[in-house]
């Protein structure tokens, strides 16, 4: 019972409301049964002792003139007490004068003669003297024997209380029955789906709410708080799916090469004296090679941003070469897909502080991902062009594009814009993710457009220019703010370049 | 006119032979007379007692004009017109106390002659046949106490009377009225009769 009442609060408010009503009617009826027996008390011996001195003084003359039958007349008068059990008249000689009993009692037995004044209190009953005295001269003495109920009054009492109590009960738990509904009711609602929560681990459950006080709040909050651990797990769980099929796509990539290198090796033993088949397989196995040790770099950058290990060797550097190089990583993919690259670089050096083999390798993810999505024989272009202080090197395809939903996640370690793709093409998912990294380690930042599947995609790095004092900036390659200079990498291997004058006809 | 009753009843008592039973029964019979004649004396006596404390307690619930009072230190008189023995009786009433917190004094007079300044007239059944006169020569604020039937109507105040072999007294609120005196109520209600007026 007791363990019961200390797990339940529903019990707990019972007990607590039956209690402090207990204690309340108890300690109510103790005082004013205190107050009513005193007062009782007092009010009952002043009214007898009225009684007597108005019935002495009335009956003096009656005493005095020798007359009972008067007396007996103002003793009769008491019929309408029926408190009064029995009253009697002394002359002042002491002897009985006149008599009352109350009717319907047996004749009662009076005292011979009457005693010293004053009232004696005898179980249930009071017995009262006075003396009539009149200029100092005794006109006899009144006897009053009445009722004294200090008992019956406390029965009442009980009685009252008992009634009371049972009255008292009945509303508090009227209250309490409301008062679970309104405070119990929701918290037990809170807590049976906190258990459900805790049993079945399903995060998608609900409270309820059906108050706007504390208790709703609660229930607001703890569903909020539901939601979040929702949220939280379920993005672990798609980190973890991420993270599995990374693990399958790495296993995948880094076993491609090794069929044809072991082929290879194969070939190389059978070769002979055929010259040109060994040199193939080198070829083959040489390629097959630097595809492995780039993934591994991959993975090594990958590793070293995520544990803070990788640091930038940020020197004054110049945008054209970063570019240069990047095209010439980038070369191999896109001559052997035959797409045609414009470089649109402005003729004036734009400085840079940074890392040059980083922002290279920034650059050339970006044109082996717009080679690697684009149907061979498209057209990608790398473009620079100031802005304010400062520059935006943009890479276009006009490739298959992304679906613009997936465009903000697309920066996430282990995504793929293109999962169903070809594996043939396939990365590790991890270019793009290096490249906002490694952008924004040097203050800037990297956004990716597409205007939809089949519609190609630009994704373009804004980064902060180096602004160099007049003296100190180098000249630029040639004069005129509007020269630029234009390469075109044709699908063919051959690299033609050419520069263009302002208005001069475009490349394409 | 009782012993001569019993002479007469002797004579009458014959024959001789039976004379000394005679005697006997005509002793005996004078006996309990002559004891029921006692016995009426001592009734008497008792009666005279009751109404000398009477007089004395009326004084408590009647209220003279404060200016009919005597001076302090001067007595309270009441007259008593008749017998001695009723004034003696009421003499030893009133020894040793006060009155309205004067002492008082008890004067016995034959007839109205002596009349000055009493507050209480008592007139006895003696003097009957003067009672008008006695009542109109009595000061105006003195209580007029009698004891005779029909007093009332003459101008008394209190009229003692026997009820029952008790003594009893009838008030005349009129007259009490007419002397500038007040009653108690609590004396009217322990009063035989009230008298309101003539009838």
């Amino acid at each position: 019972m007791f363990e019961q009442i200390q797990k339940s609060v529903r019990a707990k408010l019972l007990v607590l409301m039956l209690s402090t009503t207990l204690v309340a009617l108890i300690v109510a009826l103790f005082v004013l049964a205190i107050y009513d027996v005193r007062n009782y008390s007092e009010k009952w011996v002043g009214d007898l002792s009225t009684q007597a001195e108005i019935l002495g003084r009335s009956s003096a003359a009656a005493i005095a003139f020798d007359d009972p039958q008067t007396a007996h007349e103002n003793l009769n008068l008491l019929r309408v007490r029926p408190m009064i059990l029995a009253a009697a008249l002394y002359a002042p000689t002491g002897s009985l004068f006149a008599t009352y009993t109350r009717a319907g009692d047996a004749a009662d037995v009076f005292p011979e003669s009457p005693l010293a004044d004053g009232i004696t209190i005898n179980g249930n009953q009071i017995v009262l003297f006075k003396k009539i005295v009149e200029s100092d001269v005794l006109q006899g003495t009144v006897y009053i024997r009445a009722q004294y109920e200090l008992l019956d009054r406390l029965l009442d009492y009980l009685g009252i209380l008992a009634m009371v109590m049972v009255l008292s009960m009945l509303a508090a738990l009227l209250i309490w029955a409301w008062l679970q509904k309104t405070i119990t009711k929701p918290l037990k609602d809170i807590t049976d789906v906190a258990r459900q929560v805790m049993e079945s681990r399903d995060f998608s459950l609900r409270v309820n709410k059906t108050t706007d006080d504390e208790i709703g709040y609660l229930v607001d909050a703890f569903n909020n708080m539901l939601a979040e651990i929702g949220r939280g797990a379920d993005a672990l769980l798609a980190t973890d799916r991420m993270k599995d099929q990374f693990l399958a796509t790495l296993a995948h990539e880094l076993r491609n090469p090794l069929a044809p290198i072991s082929n290879a090796l194969y070939l190389l033993n059978q070769a002979g004296d055929q010259p040109e088949v060994a040199a193939n397989a080198r070829r083959i196995m040489a390629r097959q090679l630097k595809q492995l040790v780039r993934l591994v770099d991959d993975l090594l950058d990958v590793s070293r941003i995520t544990t803070g290990k990788l640091v930038l060797k940020k020197e004054q550097i110049e945008l054209g070469r970063v570019i240069d190089n990047a095209i010439e990583i980038a070369r191999p993919l896109i001559e052997s897909r035959a797409h045609r690259l414009t470089v649109d670089i402005p003729e004036r050096a734009i400085y840079l502080n940074g890392d040059e083999t980083r922002l290279a390798q920034v650059f050339s993810n970006l044109l082996n991902n717009a080679a690697k999505y684009t149907e061979p024989n498209g057209a990608i272009t790398i473009a620079v062009e100031a802005a304010g202080e400062d520059v935006l090197v943009s890479v276009t395809d006009n490739g298959m594009g992304m679906p613009s939903e997936i465009l903000p996640e697309i920066f996430e370690m282990f995504t793929q814009a293109h999962i169903s793709h070809d594996r043939t093409q396939a990365g590790l998912g991890l270019g793009l993710a290096l490249a906002l990294r490694l952008v924004e380690m040097h203050g800037g930042t990297i956004q990716a457009y597409s205007a939809g599947i089949g519609r190609g995609s630009r994704f373009t790095v804004r980064l902060p220019m180096l602004l160099l004092p007049a003296s100190t900036a180098p000249e630029p390659m040639s004069g005129g703010q509007t020269a630029c200079r234009a390469q075109t990498v044709s699908g063919g291997g051959q690299q033609t370049g050419f520069c263009l004058e302002p208005g001069g006809p475009s490349p394409r | 006119m009782i012993k001569r009753f019993f002479v007469v009843l002797m004579r009458s008592i014959r024959p001789p032979a039976d004379r000394l039973r005679t005697v006997a029964v005509a002793l005996a019979v004078f006996a309990i007379m002559n004891l029921s004649w006692a016995q009426g004396e001592a009734e008497q006596e008792l009666e005279r007692r009751v109404k000398a404390a009477f007089l004395y307690r009326f004084t408590e619930f009647v209220t003279w004009p404060e200016e009919h009072l005597p001076d302090p230190g001067q007595p309270f008189v009441i007259a008593v017109i008749g017998p001695d023995n009723i004034a003696d009786e009421l003499r030893q009433v009133v020894a040793g106390r006060a009155i309205h917190g004067r002492p008082v004094e008890v004067r016995r007079l034959s007839d109205e002659g002596g009349l000055a300044t009493e507050h209480i007239v008592f007139i006895s059944d003696s003097a009957r046949r003067r009672l008008p006169q006695i009542i109109r020569a009595a000061p105006r604020e003195a209580l007029i106490v009698t004891e005779s039937d029909g007093a009332l109507a003459h101008g008394s105040i209190i009229n003692f009377v026997l009820v029952d072999g008790r003594v009893r007294f009838e008030i005349a609120l009129d007259s009490v009225e007419r002397r500038g005196l007040r009653l108690s109520s609590r004396l009217l209600a322990v009063a035989q009769a009230v008298r309101t007026g003539p009838p």
